[in-house]
């Protein structure tokens, strides 16, 4: 690739983040992300670095939509059963 | 301020990952509670990507190697993908991050999209592909 002079460095497109994020939780966040990560090396590839930095901000928030939702829909779901599993903790006795 | 910020967030990630591989150590997923399913799967009956990542997970952290490819055969080289990018990222690995190439979130979008329509198919060979 050549490199620009006057260019900054690549924006981060939070990759690490939208797979988690594809993994752990949201398959719609996470293409959302993913496809916002892509966005971010073709701008900038391009040279339209602004363009970049603006796919960057979208990447990371959806990868963190994706993260923040899923640790709160299993907080939740944790509540809810909290004590159904405390019952089987205080049952099970050998693990 | 922002430094402070991240620093709760990296603190509190931490403290809630380690909870999390406890519990996904001591509990199998497979008997559904405790864990929650995947909406996706529950509301629309389709598996996504994603679906199998929990039961997945317990059976790696129990070395199960073969059974965590069966219930989501993505997992373990999303895992390997990600430790090589912050081996690399650390300076420990003195070669190019996977995912610091052009096409990678490309490739990586294609994988996932064919991924998911395989595993829905209820065809002989990608059958297996389901969680």
């Amino acid at each position: 690739m050549e490199t620009n002079q006057s260019m900054p460095p690549k924006p981060n497109n939070y990759m690490v983040l939208a797979i988690l994020s594809t993994i752990f939780c949201c398959i719609a966040t996470g293409i959302a992300s993913i496809i916002y990560a892509s966005k971010v090396n073709e701008c900038y590839a391009r040279g339209e670095y602004a363009e970049a930095e603006k796919a960057s901000k979208n990447a990371k928030m959806w990868a963190f939509i994706g993260i923040g939702l899923s640790v709160l829909i299993w907080i939740i779901y944790v509540a809810f059963f909290g004590v159904a599993f405390l019952g089987a903790l205080s049952n099970a006795g050998s693990y | 301020m922002q430094a402070a910020t991240k620093k709760i967030l990296v603190v509190g990630l931490g403290v809630l990952s380690v909870v999390a591989i406890l519990l996904y150590f001591s509990f199998n997923p497979e008997n559904g509670f405790l864990f929650p399913k995947c909406p996706m799967h529950q509301y629309l009956g389709i598996y996504c990507s994603g679906c199998g990542s929990q039961r997945a997970i317990h059976d790696l952290l129990h070395l199960r190697i073969g059974d965590a490819i069966g219930h989501n055969a993505l997992l373990l080289p999303a895992l390997f993908v990600i430790l090589q990018h912050l081996l690399v990222k650390a300076g420990v690995l003195k070669r190019k991050s996977l995912l610091g190439y052009r096409y990678a979130p490309l490739v990586l979008l294609v994988v996932v999209l064919l991924f998911m329509v395989l595993r829905n198919l209820k065809l002989y060979p990608f059958e297996l592909l389901a969680p």
